[in-house]
Formats: C-alpha cells, sequence, structure tokens
C-alpha cells in the first residue's frame, strides 16, 4: 500500500504553490509554478530544492514517464481533461489556480507512486535547473529509438484479437474499475447540476433581497424594519456563490480521479498485450511442432518418388531430412524460448500490474474519501455560515 | 382519491350527518393532533393577538384533554373566546367536492369553499367599511412547488387549502366587528344551512348597490327613500377641486396600497416562489446524489465503502430538511406574503368606499345649495311679482302702458318659435344628466360645469327674456342676475328628475290673488319655458310657479336630510376606517415582522439540522482520516 512504501523507503515530498505571469504583456506570455521538492531518496541533490516550472514542462515529463513506463498507472496530466466550464482565458486568475491545483495533485501522484518517484526523468524534472537541455540532450534520442509508431501499430494489430484466454482476476478488475467510472461520471453531472442550482440560489436570493428593499423602500412600510433581513439575505447570497465556487474544486477532483481511472485501463489493456504476445508465440510453437511432426511422418516411408528423384539428383535425402529437421528444431526452440521469455514478461507485467492496481486503489481511495471529506467540510462550512447569518439576526428583534 | 387526510379515520366518502354526533366528536379528536401543528404554525402569523392566539394553543392542550367528556352540547364558555378550527377536508357524499370541517368550541359543522367565498362576499356587503380577510385561491404556489405524484400534491393542496381557510376564519373570528356578526356565527353554526342565511336577512335586505345604502347597516330599512336617490360617484374620475389636501393624502393612500399589493403579489411573491422551486430542484438533486452515492459505494470496501454510505446518508437528510425548508416558508413567508398584498388590496377597496361615502356628502352639500339658491331666487321672484301686481294695480288706467303690454305680447307671439329653440339644450341636459346617473362622478364636478355647459345656451335665452321685461320696467329696476335664473330652471329640470313630486297644497294663500297683465305676461315666459320642457300647455301660470316653489321646497327639505344623512355616514366611515386603517396598518406590521422571523427560523432551522449531520459526519470522517 502506498503507506507502506511511505514508510519503508526514503521519502520525496514535493508542493507546487505560488502561480506567476511571467514576461507579462508579451507575445511569450506564460504562467510558472512554484515546486518545492524535499526529500531524503540518495539519488536527489539535495534535501530541498526550489524550482519554477511551467505547463509545456509538465507535458514533457508526462511524455518522457508515460513513454517510459508503460508498467505504470501513469497519472493523467491535467489540461488534457476537459474544462469547458471554466470562465474566462488562460490567463483568468480562475483558471490559473485551479490549473495549479489540478499540477499539484499531478505532481502529489507521481511523488507518492513506488516507482516514478525515484525515476531518474522526475527527479531530472524536480531538480535539473536545465531541463531543456536535459530533455533535449538525453531523454529525446532514447526516445526516438523506440518509435512511437511501432507501439501504436502493435497495439492497433492486436486490438481485434480476443484474448485466448481471459484470466478471471483482470475481468473482474475491469469490471470493477468500469463500475467506478461511470459511478464517477455520474456523481460529477449531479455535483455540476447542484453548483448550476447553487447558482441559481444564489440569483434568486439576490433578487429577494432587492424586493424587500423596495417593498421597504414604500409609503407607510417604514415603521417595520426589514434592513437585517436583507442583510442576512444579501448573506445567504454570498454563501451561496461562494459554495457553487468551492463545489468546482471538488468536481475538479472528481475529474481527476476519472482520468486517473482511465490511465487504470490503459494499463490493464497494456498487459492484455503482453499476454496476447505469448499467446500468439504459443499458436506459432504449436504450428512448428505440426510440421516437425510431419517430417517425422514422413521418415517411414522411404520408397516413393520423391526419393527416387532426389536420389537420382544426387541428393542425399537422409542429409536433407535431417537438416529439416534440425532447422524446425532450432527455430522450435528459439520459440520456445521467446514464449518462456515472453511468459516472463508477461508475469512480471501481471506481477507489476497487481502492484500498481493496489497502489493505485489506494490513492483513488484516498483521493474520493478525500473528496467525500472536503464534501462534508464545504457543507458544515457553509451551514455554520447561514446558522450564524440567521441567528443572529434573529437575536435582534 | 378516497381520503385527503391521511389520518382521517372517516376515509372520505361519507357527508356527517347532525345524528352523527358522537361519532364526530370522535372524528376531530383523532384528527386533533394532525391539526395542531398546523394551527401553532398558522397562529404565528395571525396577528394583532397573541396573546389570544398563545391562550388559544393552550385551550386546544386543554380542550384535548377534556373533549370526549364534554360533549359538544352544553358549552359554559362564551362562544367570543375560544378558537375556530378546520379540522379536515372530506369529499362529500357525491364526491363532486371536498367540504371542510369546522370546529369551535360550541359548535362543528361543514361548508364548502364556495360557501366560504359567498361568506367573504357577504361580508363585505353588510360592513363596507371593515377589512374582510382574504380567502386562498382555489390554485396556488404548492401547485407547482411540490409536483412529485398526484395525491402527494393533492394532500399539499388540501393541507394548504385547510390551513389559510382556517387563518381565513381565524382572522374574520378575531375582527372586532365581523367576529361578532350575526352572519359568521350562522356559518359557523353547524343547524344553519348556508343558503338560509342566504335568503334571510339581513343579507336578503342588502341594497344591489352597496353605495346607495348606510355604510353603518347596509341592509337597514331606514331612510330607504333617501338612499335610493343617492348620487354614486365613479370611482375612476377623482374631481381634483373638490378635494383639499387631507383628501389628497387618502388618494395618495389608495395609491399606495395598490403599488403594494401588487408589488407583494408580483414581485415579492414571485421571487419568493422562485427560490421555492429552485429548493425543491435542490432537495430532489440531493436524494439523486444519496442514491448516486450508494451505488457507488457498492463495489467499495473499508473506510470509502463506510465514507460513501455515510455522505449518501447525509444527502438524503438534506434532502428531507430542504422539503421541510420548503414547507416552513409556504406557511410563514408565501402565505403570509399573499395575504398582505390581498389585506393591502381589500383595504383599498374600503378606503375607496370611505371616499365615495365623502363625495356622496359633498355632492348632497351641492345639491343643496343650489337647491336652495333656485328657492330664493323664486320666492323673490314671487315677492316681485307680488310687487309688480301691485303696481298694476294702481297704473292699470294707464292706456300707454297697456298698449305697450299688447304690443309686447304680440311680439310675444314671434317668441312662439323659441321654444324649438329651447328644446334642444334642454334636451341635451336631460340627456347629460341621464349619463350623469350612470356615470355620476362626472356629475359631481358636473354640476356645476352644468352651469356653464350645456345651460349657458339657455342661460342666454333666459336673459333676452329677462331684459326685455326689465326694459318695459326699467323703474322697478330689477338686478337678478339672469344666469342663476338660467341655472335655476335648468335646477327645475333637475328638480324634476331627481326629486319626488311636489306638493301644491304648500303655496300660500296671498300668492292667489288675482294677477295684472304685465305679471301675466312674464308668467307668459315662464309659461313658455315650461311648455318648452315639458311640452304640455299649463295655462295656470300661478300654480305652476307656485308649485315650482312647492316642488323646490319639498326637494330642499329632502336634500337637507340627505346631507344630514350623507354627513354622518361619512363621518361613520370616516371614523370606522381610519380605525380599520390603524389596525391594518399594525397587522401589516406586525405580519412583515412574522415574515421575517419565520424567514429567519425556517433559514436557521434548516442550518442546524443539516449543520448537525453534516459536521457529524465531517468530524467522524477526519477522525478516520487521521486512524488511517
Amino acid at each position: 500500500m502506498a503507506e507502506n512504501y511511505e514508510s519503508n523507503l526514503p521519502t520525496l515530498v514535493c508542493s507546487l504553490s505560488e502561480p506567476r505571469k511571467e514576461l507579462q504583456g508579451t507575445r511569450d506570455c506564460y504562467v510558472s509554478y512554484l515546486i518545492v521538492t524535499r526529500s531524503t531518496l540518495p539519488s536527489f541533490p539535495k534535501s530541498e530544492i526550489k524550482i519554477r516550472r511551467r505547463f509545456s514542462d509538465f507535458t514533457k515529463l508526462h511524455e518522457i514517464i508515460s513513454r517510459m513506463y508503460q508498467d505504470c498507472i501513469v497519472p493523467p496530466l491535467p489540461g488534457k481533461q476537459r474544462l469547458e466550464y471554466i470562465k474566462g482565458g488562460r490567463f483568468s486568475d480562475e483558471f490559473i489556480s485551479r490549473r495549479a491545483s489540478l499540477l499539484n495533485r499531478y505532481l502529489q501522484r507521481c511523488s507518492s507512486h513506488p516507482v516514478l518517484h525515484s525515476s531518474p526523468h522526475f527527479i531530472a524534472f524536480l531538480s535539473n535547473s536545465n531541463w531543456n537541455n536535459y530533455v533535449k540532450l538525453t531523454i529525446q534520442p532514447k526516445l526516438n529509438a523506440t518509435s512511437k509508431l511501432e507501439d501504436l501499430s502493435d497495439a492497433f494489430l492486436n486490438a481485434f484479437t480476443k484474448l485466448r484466454e481471459q484470466k478471471e482476476e483482470y475481468a473482474q478488475q475491469k469490471e470493477h474499475i468500469q463500475q467506478i467510472t461511470s459511478g464517477i461520471v455520474n456523481m460529477e453531472s449531479i455535483l455540476q447540476r447542484l453548483s448550476k442550482l447553487e447558482r441559481v440560489l444564489e440569483q434568486n436570493y439576490h433578487e429577494l433581497s432587492d424586493q424587500f428593499g423596495k417593498l421597504m423602500a414604500m409609503n407607510g412600510i417604514s415603521d417595520v424594519s426589514l434592513d437585517e433581513m436583507q442583510l442576512a439575505l444579501r448573506g445567504t447570497r454570498t454563501e451561496f456563490a461562494g459554495l457553487a465556487d468551492n463545489s468546482h474544486s471538488l468536481l475538479d477532483a472528481l475529474k481527476d480521479i476519472e482520468a486517473y481511472t482511465l490511465a487504470y485501463r490503459d494499463l490493464l489493456k497494456r498487459r492484455d498485450q503482453k499476454q496476447l504476445d505469448v499467446e500468439a508465440l504459443e499458436d506459432f510453437l504449436v504450428k512448428l511442432n505440426k510440421e516437425k511432426e510431419k517430417l517425422l511422418n514422413d521418415k517411414p516411408s522411404g520408397l516413393n518418388f520423391m526419393k527416387t528423384v532426389n536420389d537420382l539428383r544426387g541428393i542425399n535425402h537422409e542429409e536433407s531430412l535431417r537438416k529439416q529437421m534440425e532447422q524446425v528444431d532450432t527455430e522450435i526452440n528459439t520459440v520456445e524460448q521467446a514464449i518462456q521469455e515472453a511468459t516472463e514478461v508477461s508475469m512480471l507485467f501481471d506481477k507489476r500490474v497487481n502492484e500498481e492496481a493496489q497502489f493505485f486503489n489506494a490513492v483513488r481511495q484516498a483521493e474520493m474519501v478525500d473528496v467525500m471529506r472536503k464534501y462534508a467540510k464545504l457543507h458544515v462550512q457553509f451551514f455554520s455560515a447561514i446558522k450564524d447569518i440567521w441567528e443572529i439576526n434573529k437575536q435582534e428583534p | 382519491m378516497d381520503s385527503f387526510e391521511d389520518n382521517n379515520p372517516f376515509s372520505g366518502t361519507r357527508f356527517i350527518k347532525d345524528d352523527e354526533l358522537p361519532e364526530e366528536a370522535d372524528t376531530f379528536n383523532a384528527t386533533w393532533d394532525d391539526v395542531k401543528p398546523a394551527s401553532t404554525s398558522s397562529s404565528a402569523f395571525i396577528n394583532n393577538t397573541e396573546r389570544t392566539s398563545g391562550l388559544e394553543i393552550s385551550k386546544n392542550d386543554h380542550v384535548e384533554e377534556e373533549y370526549p367528556s364534554s360533549k359538544p352540547l352544553p358549552n359554559p364558555r362564551p362562544f367570543m373566546i375560544l378558537p375556530v378550527q378546520v379540522t379536515g377536508a372530506l369529499k362529500a357524499k357525491d364526491g363532486s367536492h371536498i367540504v371542510y370541517s369546522i370546529k369551535t368550541d360550541s359548535s362543528a359543522t361543514q361548508r364548502r369553499y364556495s360557501e366560504f367565498v359567498s361568506l367573504r362576499i357577504n361580508l363585505g356587503r353588510l360592513y363596507p367599511t371593515c377589512v374582510v380577510p382574504p380567502l386562498p385561491e382555489k390554485h396556488s404556489i404548492v401547485d407547482y412547488v411540490f409536483s412529485f405524484t398526484k395525491t402527494q400534491r393533492n394532500n399539499h393542496i388540501l393541507e394548504q387549502r385547510k390551513r389559510m381557510l382556517q387563518t381565513f376564519l381565524l382572522n374574520v373570528y378575531q375582527h372586532p366587528v365581523l367576529g361578532q356578526s350575526q352572519v359568521f356565527r350562522d356559518f359557523l353554526s353547524r343547524n344553519v344551512s348556508w343558503n338560509e342565511v342566504l335568503a334571510n336577512p339581513p343579507i336578503s335586505l342588502l341594497p344591489k348597490n352597496i353605495l346607495k345604502a348606510s355604510p353603518r347597516d347596509p341592509a337597514s330599512q331606514e331612510e330607504m327613500d333617501i338612499y335610493t336617490h343617492l348620487p354614486v360617484p365613479s370611482v375612476n374620475l377623482l374631481p381634483k377641486n373638490a378635494y383639499d389636501a387631507e383628501s389628497q393624502y387618502f388618494i395618495q393612500q389608495e395609491e399606495d396600497l395598490k403599488t403594494l399589493s401588487q408589488h407583494l403579489a408580483n414581485h415579492v411573491s414571485r421571487s419568493n416562489n422562485q427560490l421555492l422551486s429552485t429548493y425543491t430542484r435542490l432537495s430532489s438533486l440531493f436524494s439523486e446524489l444519496g442514491a448516486e452515492l450508494n451505488a457507488l459505494s457498492l463495489p467499495e470496501s473499508g473506510l470509502l465503502l463506510a465514507c460513501l454510505e455515510r455522505t449518501g446518508q447525509a444527502c438524503d437528510r438534506s434532502c428531507f430538511s430542504a422539503v421541510d425548508l420548503i414547507h416552513m416558508l409556504i406557511v410563514g413567508v408565501s402565505e403570509p406574503l399573499m395575504e398582505l398584498s390581498k389585506f393591502a388590496s381589500t383595504m383599498r377597496l374600503v378606503l375607496q368606499y370611505k371616499r365615495i361615502k365623502t363625495i356622496q356628502c359633498v355632492l348632497a352639500n351641492d345639491m343643496l345649495s343650489r337647491k336652495t339658491e333656485l328657492l330664493e331666487l323664486l320666492e323673490q321672484r314671487e315677492s316681485e311679482a307680488n310687487r309688480l301686481s301691485l303696481a298694476i294695480q294702481e297704473t292699470e288706467t294707464d292706456p300707454v302702458s297697456l298698449r305697450a303690454q299688447s304690443e309686447e305680447s304680440s311680439s310675444g307671439g314671434t317668441s312662439d318659435e323659441r321654444p324649438l329653440g329651447f328644446l334642444s339644450p334642454m334636451q341635451h341636459f336631460e340627456s347629460n344628466f341621464a349619463n350623469d346617473l350612470q356615470d355620476p362622478y362626472l356629475s359631481s364636478s358636473g354640476l356645476n360645469t352644468s352651469g356653464f355647459g350645456p345651460a349657458s345656451d339657455e342661460g342666454f335665452a333666459a336673459h333676452d327674456s329677462y331684459e326685455e321685461q326689465s326694459h318695459q320696467q326699467e323703474e322697478q329696476d330689477t338686478n337678478e342676475p339672469p344666469p342663476d335664473d338660467a341655472e335655476g330652471a335648468a335646477n327645475t329640470v333637475t328638480n324634476e328628475n331627481a326629486t319626488l313630486p311636489a306638493d301644491d297644497s304648500s303655496n300660500s294663500p296671498k300668492q292667489k290673488t288675482p294677477t295684472s297683465r304685465i305679471a301675466q305676461t312674464i308668467a307668459e315666459f315662464f309659461d313658455k319655458i315650461n311648455f318648452a320642457i315639458h311640452g304640455l300647455v299649463d295655462v295656470d301660470n300661478v300654480s305652476t310657479r307656485h308649485s315650482t316653489i312647492g316642488r323646490t321646497k319639498e326637494s330642499v327639505a329632502q336634500l337637507e336630510r340627505m346631507v344630514k344623512v350623507t354627513k354622518q355616514d361619512a363621518e361613520f366611515a370616516d371614523k370606522t376606517v381610519s380605525h380599520e386603517y390603524k389596525r391594518y396598518a399594525e397587522n401589516r406590521a406586525e405580519t412583515l415582522r412574522s415574515v421575517y422571523s419565520s424567514f429567519a427560523t425556517a433559514h436557521e432551522n434548516w442550518a442546524k439540522c443539516n449543520l448537525e449531520f453534516w459536521s457529524a459526519l465531517s468530524e467522524q470522517m477526519e477522525r478516520e482520516a487521521t486512524i488511517h
């Protein structure tokens, strides 16, 4: 579990804060974020490092680690998700602060990941002041060596072949994650509708306080003071606005979890891939074995036409047969070796997947619990504010 | 649809008859508990009488305890101290309508909604100076706020109707005048059918137009002759010159009430209802979220499972608390606001009534003063005629004047054409007057303008004839202002239309003495005018003149009575209405305060309730988070 890793192994803790607009007023304006990292990892150059990174640095990091760590559930990079409910442009305060909190969660997920957190690339991202050069000189050639296209075509080819043998365990995992994803999607939509309603309520309270204000301005009503009521109505309105604002961060968190589950599903797909590799090799082996059998069966029927012809041509029949047999045997050997390797790879991958799944579920559950906690807290905050508003008001008369 | 009330042991379809009394007592007893919360909440916004309502609640408890033993029959307590309850809504026997059970300490009966409406209308007619409390509308906010299921909605509508009918009854009951009225008592009494009440006095004696009746007691038969002849001014036309600053103030007050009523109904209530419908949506979304969280918890285990489950429960409770909030807002805010709006418009109508009563008084005064002027004029003329006849007797032997007179009389022949000329303005005037009766307010100012309007032509005509007279008798020096004469003539016409037939016997014997020719000539002119007007030949001009004076005197006497009555009425209306206004304003202030405090309480309770379970949840989750 995630906690175990943290307690047993050297730790790496990082936090992202202080978004800042750089080169403001120019065309090349961008936003940078401060990342503070404390670590006890031996590979980490200092115990604490502060560094500024911009969003495009994150995309590079993400590209690298998602290519290099195929057997990990690499956290999804925020911003790849739809953020259509954000008002204003890329440089609006709301956008920046939300992206900051999303990037922060990305770093949290990476830094708590048992494999990724000690990845040299991740550490370089957190500590190397010359990150761009690092990417260009050290990483890029490696990435080019394993072409993207290869991966893609491989995945594409196998996308249509079904697994011969579905492993119960992974089928269950798939179903489970499917269920969770759809649940989260539903919850997101409800929360979105709720926050819309909270906006409507904000509007309603605004209008109501206006109307009571007008009522008070009328002749003959002045003997009753509704000032406090108007104040309270306005206060309630503000609280609803706050509630709606805050539920955005919860929505972001949920969306982030949803994206994370997608990464997990991708990993499961890659695992299937490995299994498929083994299965394909096994198929090939079966074919080779059949061929060998055929050759062996040829032996006893010595007096046939082919034999005569070959004899006439001066070819040593025994010799050629032996050669063929040898060829098949070596092929079988290589395939068997390949199968062994692939199976080993697949098994290792399975093991990794299991580890990853465990880790992922722990993180996901912790995050969901966190969302629930924040949701409850938000309501506690909201309702105590509302209570205060109306309680104070009631005491006066 | 059998039973509208959940716990009513009388599942609807029975009409309780008089001989089922003990059983009915059980019904009330059984339904008492359901009704009580409604009664306490509604009494929160029945104003002016917190003491009474506080008393009444404690009384309820009291009654609840001893009700089974003290059967409704003999009740030592006087009627007035005890509250009115609407205890249930049942479907009538034939299933076509719903009857509401009403219970007072001394009696219990059932009335349907239309009878409530009829009660309200008739109270308004019987007590035009009182602000009759408003009734709930047939369809209201609940219609669209609660629309989960049909039966649920029906229940809510009935609950609300019951509550508001009870508020209505309590409001009437607490009114110092209306609460004491026989009609209201009859309404509450089990032995009287409402149709009977409608068919009997005082309601049967009410005149068609309530403005032609005494404000004190519109069903009274006293001074009927005067009331039937009261001018009824229109509400819309305001004779500005007839009003002083004080009246302007009252007109402004009416305007204010109108804006207030509209603002309350169209703006405040509307935004409040929007708020309620948003809360309705919010509450259903919360229940959806609760269900979704439960579904989400199914594939989970451990801490997350517990978290999701508990949050789901919190959401469910949020849903219920929002429903409670809506309910409290409906009872404590929406309904009183609608009531306020209706109270304002009723108050406006009562103020309007008072204004019309004042106008009627002003009109009666105007009419009287004109009539008195006319009478003075006629009497003056009479005395002149007498003086003339004396002078003629002295100069009777002078042939010149006689000839002149005969010439004049022949020229009078040419004036025969005049009647045609007279006819049209007079007809005009008469039709105008008829119009005034239909659109009576015009006449209030119109009685002045009519002196200038159509009557002015005629005024010149009369002036002409008068000049001829004065030309002949310059030495007599008659400085009678001719337009007045004309107006007098006009008023004579008014008289013919407006007053009872005059009695000739009032003429003095002295006026019966033989007249001279000159006097005859003068009389001839009047005769012609009369001829023009009435199209009949009255040869006896003297008696005509005398009867005119008699009629005028008669109508002056009647008008004097009218002035007296209208003055009294106006004073009465002014007094009671200003009292009512004070009561209304207090009520309004009280209701607004209670709206405010209900709004605050509803929100406070809502927040408290939510805070309780959300913070319990939050604390638990925080605890668990630190443990893990």
